[in-house]
């Protein structure tokens, strides 16, 4: 335990501004992300779920510094990634990557394959020339596709292929950490399964940290290590796979669970209907961001007035509700 | 009471394009009784919802329903109607929900202005009438506030809100058949179980039949009768929704299920199926599945197999072979 | 197998030797075939035709007949290597690799109306640059009786008649669609160069950068253009250097527009946001991810700003502010003969027509190159 986590994420806060009238003038703040505290530790698969709007991808990308935050600090391996120069930020790119949703949207469809990798491979002053394409033959192939494909266009492979395309960009450049953003989101129920399977082969092959963000609960049962769950820029529980799976401590965690479609009729708990919809990051209530749509029968004047913050629980989990 | 609602036979929808003939549905048949749910699950590009939009000759030019394909409403032979009676059974006695509701929403309507207008033109009642008739369904799909909200824009509402209204302007005249394609697929998973709930109530309420369609497995166990599983334009498999998913038939019902991620199971490694759903432009020789069919022999490379057996029909070869089923499938890949 | 490829290969290459164009119509490929023919005959045809023009060129030295030879060099060139090189590679393996532009091609290739314009735009390219082998005329010597050549009817010594000074009408279409032409191109270029850049860089970075540019180019597109073409000519000397910068500066503003708005919907977009992610600096996404994205609607926009610039040219040199006398230009061709269209209908007529036919085949191209690069069209 006396190892440091790989990343260490202390009161990230994102608020985005809210600009109205010609003038462009301030209105409000969009909340997209309000203090959030998570550490990832080396080789482990940390899940963020949540359902849209929850400011899940706005951390993933405030963690890489692909967004400035407005508060709070990210350390990466012992380096606060903030006050990083232009040298150090190549250098974080390096170690960092992140894999997307959407395999359309993802590449650049007038590049092949090959040169996106190549691209990857030449701004980092990894290989260039012969050993450039021997790089790409091997990413290709540690991917699951073949090393021909190198010369064809985005647009010529399915779905599934293109997200392996991806997964080879973010791999090319040897990172030790990868968020993957709703990697599977995309894609058919049947290459789904494939994918979840290259990336934990991966995973084992490249020990790398996973950082695995989904709205999806079923994706992440088998692949995580620890689950967080955001709800309106706030976690709301983070604990063990297990535990978060098998005994959920915060409402929402549990209403989400139950909300799951399941194929086995048995094994199902009785499901929590939640009523009203999920509230929007601009106008998040005062208090606990969830006491308007919590089913708990004990909700009171706290869970309207004050914000609960994350606390252990035992047994290594942590919620924030405050009738727990 | 008695006998289907809704029959399709042998539905074929084919779009002829500039590169060549697309086989987007071939061949689909099934029933569909009153009251009755039926799922419709495949993976993309396997044509169901084409064959939604087919049932309500929505495919636009070069899609084309082929002759021979019958669609009967009751006794009425859809693809025979003229464009105007045609119009006369959309809306009225089978209407659609979509996936998206903010695209499938005029944005320059108010949601009670839709919903009467729907109803003013099959029904031929007035305006006052009509936007009672919008109120009293957006208070039927369970919007707070129904006389409120008729004067809403859909941008107003959120997007669980907006598939509720998609759903009250659906059912204001009273459809015989309810067609929902992939309508929670948008929405998040809280949201999605509200809906499906609202859904089962409405039709338990209303008495209508359904079909359902969508890619996710689990929501069509929580909420069809009878299932059939599509792939490649034709229907593999069909059975009873307890059957389906308990007892699979056909080799890829089966991957399907085992592929699909569990909450209660944490395993090592998914099941996958090999390969990825091939493109409507060249299907696969012979079965249409073989190439990413763990059990596949020379058979089922070169014989199109029909649907076999009476109870949960599947359009495979094992069903006359059993034996030939493989160790290789039994693991899962 | 590789004796009979061998055998192959060398009577395509006599084939080819002998007529360009011939394998591939043997191979029955129509189109590329004949287009290497039309290629090849009609440079051999100004080669034999013009003979004595062509030698002249060594003997009068002035810099058109050089350009006219190298075109025709070239032009002889590129038919024979052609001839032997194109569709060599079998047809058939073009569905694996093929970029979006390949596709894009196909689907261009496919549009008579569009092809035919391409044809005629090619041709019209072709016959400016060798215009001193296509005439035995000078377009603006005026010889000393000209009471005797004076609107002289189209015969066969002057195949569209002759103007008020007896100057050949078809020698200074030929040399007056240069200076349409090359109008049209350089001033698009510098319109597209400018309109891309300030469109891409005021898309991708946004904000205050994005405010300033964009309310400049609408300051820009409100100018009533004709106005201030007409204002800053009058300041000038009326010259084609002034018409073609002036026309290409305020032209860009649109192209400036069109860039951004596509930028705007290209900076949301994962890849880019992956190249973020891979460290690559701003000039290098700009360049190499937002440009070529963007390339499609600003081809489209710089044909039909073609033939627009080349309508506009026509009429600044009819209002006499674009190139002075005695220099042909289509616009001033046609002022020549406007006082005597009665008489010598012939003076305004065909350049007017050199006109008509100029712009109708750059906006086909437009509107091929407009459908083939709709990414709707295409799944």
């Amino acid at each position: 335990m006396s190892v440091p986590p790989l990343v260490e994420v202390s009161d990230l806060v994102k608020h985005f501004p809210i600009r109205k009238g010609v003038l462009g003038r301030t209105q409000g703040h969009v909340r997209a992300v309000d203090g959030v505290s998570l550490d990832i530790r080396r080789g482990e698969t940390v899940a963020l779920v949540g359902e849209s709007g929850c400011g899940k991808s706005t951390t993933a990308r405030l963690i890489l510094r692909l967004l400035e935050p407005t508060a709070g600090r990210v350390i990466f391996d012992g380096q606060d990634t903030l006050a990083l120069d232009r040298t150090g930020l190549m250098r974080f790119r390096r170690r960092a990557q992140i894999i997307f949703q959407d395999p359309f949207g993802s590449l650049n469809p007038r590049m092949t394959v090959g040169a996106v990798l190549r691209e990857a491979l030449h701004v980092h002053g990894i290989a260039r020339g012969e050993a450039a394409a021997r790089c790409v033959a091997e990413l290709l192939d540690a991917v699951g596709l073949h090393a021909d494909d190198a010369g064809r266009y985005p647009h010529e492979f399915s779905g599934g292929q293109r997200q392996r395309v991806g997964i080879a960009r973010a791999l090319a450049v040897e990172p030790e950490f990868i968020v993957a953003d709703e990697p599977v989101s995309a894609l058919d129920v049947s290459v789904q399964a494939q994918v979840l399977n290259l990336l934990a082969d991966l995973q084992q092959r490249f020990r790398l940290t996973y950082l695995f963000i989904t709205h999806d609960l079923s994706v992440v049962r088998h692949l995580a290590d620890r689950v967080a769950v955001m709800y309106l820029g706030r976690l709301v529980e983070l604990g063990d796979s297990d535990s978060v799976f098998g005994d959920p401590l915060h409402p929402y965690t549990r209403a989400l669970l139950s909300a799951v479609p399941v194929l086995e009729s048995e094994g199902r708990g009785q499901r929590i209907v939640l009523s009203g919809d999920v509230g929007h990051a601009a106008s998040a209530p005062p208090g606990c961001p969830f006491h308007p749509r919590c089913p708990h029968p004990e909700k009171d004047e706290t869970c309207r007035a004050v914000v609960p913050v994350l606390e252990e629980r035992g047994g290594g989990a942590q919620a924030a509700c405050h009738r727990i | 009471m008695s006998g289907p609602i809704l029959q399709v036979e042998n539905l074929r929808t084919y779009f002829h394009t500039a590169d060549g003939l697309v086989r987007a549905v071939d061949g689909v048949s099934f029933n569909l009784g009153r009251g009755e749910t039926l799922g419709i699950v495949g993976e993309s590009g396997c044509g169901k919802s084409i064959t939604c939009l087919s049932i309500l000759r929505l495919v636009d030019p070069p899609g084309r329903i082929e002759p021979d394909s019958t669609i009967r409403l009751g006794d009425r032979e859809l693809t025979r109607l003229s464009e105007a009676a045609m119009r006369e059974v959309r809306g009225n006695a089978i209407s659609m929900i979509f996936q998206e509701p903010m695209t499938s929403l005029n944005p320059v309507w108010t949601i009670g202005g839709q919903i009467a207008e729907a109803v003013r033109l099959h029904r031929g009642v007035g305006r006052a009438e009509g936007r009672e008739r919008a109120a009293e369904m957006l208070g039927l799909v369970g919007l707070a506030n129904p006389q409120r909200r008729l004067d809403d824009y859909p941008h107003e509402l959120s997007g669980g809100m907006r598939q509720r209204a998609m759903i009250a302007m659906a059912l204001a005249c009273d459809p015989d058949v309810l067609l929902a394609d992939e309508p929670t697929t948008a929405l998040d998973v809280t949201i999605q179980a509200e809906i499906l709930d609202l859904l089962c109530e409405l039709q338990e309420r209303l008495g209508m039949a359904m079909i359902f369609v969508s890619h996710d497995l689990g929501v069509v166990a929580q909420i069809a009768d009878r299932v059939i599983v599509m792939y490649a334009g034709q229907v593999l498999e069909e059975g009873a929704t307890e059957g389906i998913f308990s007892r699979p038939r056909h080799p890829y019902t089966e991957g399907l299920l085992r592929s699909t991620p569990k909450l209660t199971a944490k395993l090592p490694r998914l099941a996958t199926i090999a390969g990825s759903v091939p493109s409507p432009k060249r299907w696969p020789a012979g079965c249409r599945f073989h190439p990413r069919c763990p059990h596949a022999w020379d058979r089922c490379r070169e014989d199109v197999p029909p649907l076999l057996a009476v109870d949960q029909p599947s359009r495979c070869w094992l069903e006359e072979e059993p034996q030939r089923r493989t160790r290789r499938g039994e693991a899962g890949g | 197998m590789s004796a009979s490829g061998g055998n192959g290969s060398r009577k395509r290459l006599s084939a080819a030797a002998l007529l360009p164009g011939l394998p591939q119509l043997l191979r029955g490929q129509r189109r590329a075939g004949l287009s290497l023919v039309a290629l090849a005959l009609s440079m051999l045809a100004v080669l034999v035709f013009g003979f004595d023009r062509v030698l002249a060129t060594f003997t009068v030295g002035r810099i058109d007949y050089w350009v006219a030879f190298l075109t025709l060099l070239a032009g002889l060139a590129a038919a024979w290597w052609l001839g032997v090189s194109w569709g060599r590679g079998s047809s058939e393996d073009s569905a694996a690799g093929a970029s979006q532009w390949a596709i894009a091609w196909r689907e261009f290739e496919k549009n008579r109306p569009a092809m035919l314009g391409l044809y005629l735009m090619v041709a019209l390219y072709l016959v400016t640059l060798l215009a001193p082998y296509l005439t035995s005329y000078e377009p603006s010597v005026i010889v000393d009786d000209i009471m005797r050549v004076r609107h002289l009817a189209p015969s066969q010594d002057h195949l569209m008649g002759t103007d008020k000074y007896g100057r050949d009408v078809y020698t200074r279409i030929l040399y007056g669609a240069r200076i349409s032409l090359s109008i049209g191109f350089i001033a698009v270029g510098i319109s597209i160069a400018l309109g891309t850049l300030v469109g891409a860089v005021s898309g991708y970075f946004g904000g205050v950068v994005d405010a300033v540019l964009m309310r400049f180019v609408d300051t820009l597109i409100s100018f009533p253009r004709l106005v201030l073409l007409i204002t800053v000519i009058a300041l000038f000397q009326p010259s084609i250097l002034v018409v073609v910068v002036v026309l290409g500066l305020t032209l860009w503003p649109s192209t400036a527009r069109i860039v951004r708005g596509e930028v705007l919907s290209l900076r949301e977009r994962e890849f880019i946001e992956a190249a973020r992610a891979l460290g690559l600096g701003s000039p290098r996404i700009i360049l190499r991810h937002i440009i070529p994205n963007v390339l499609g609607p600003v081809i489209v926009a710089a044909t039909l700003g073609l033939g627009n610039i080349i309508l506009i040219e026509a009429g600044l040199s009819f209002l006499g502010l674009s190139a002075p006398p005695p220099t042909p230009s289509w616009g001033n061709i046609i002022t020549d003969g406007r006082e005597y269209l009665v008489e010598a209908w012939w003076v305004s007529t065909f350049p007017g027509l050199a006109i008509v036919f100029t712009v109708v085949s750059f906006n086909l191209i437009g509107d091929g190159l407009r459908d083939a690069l709709d990414p709707r069209l295409r799944v």
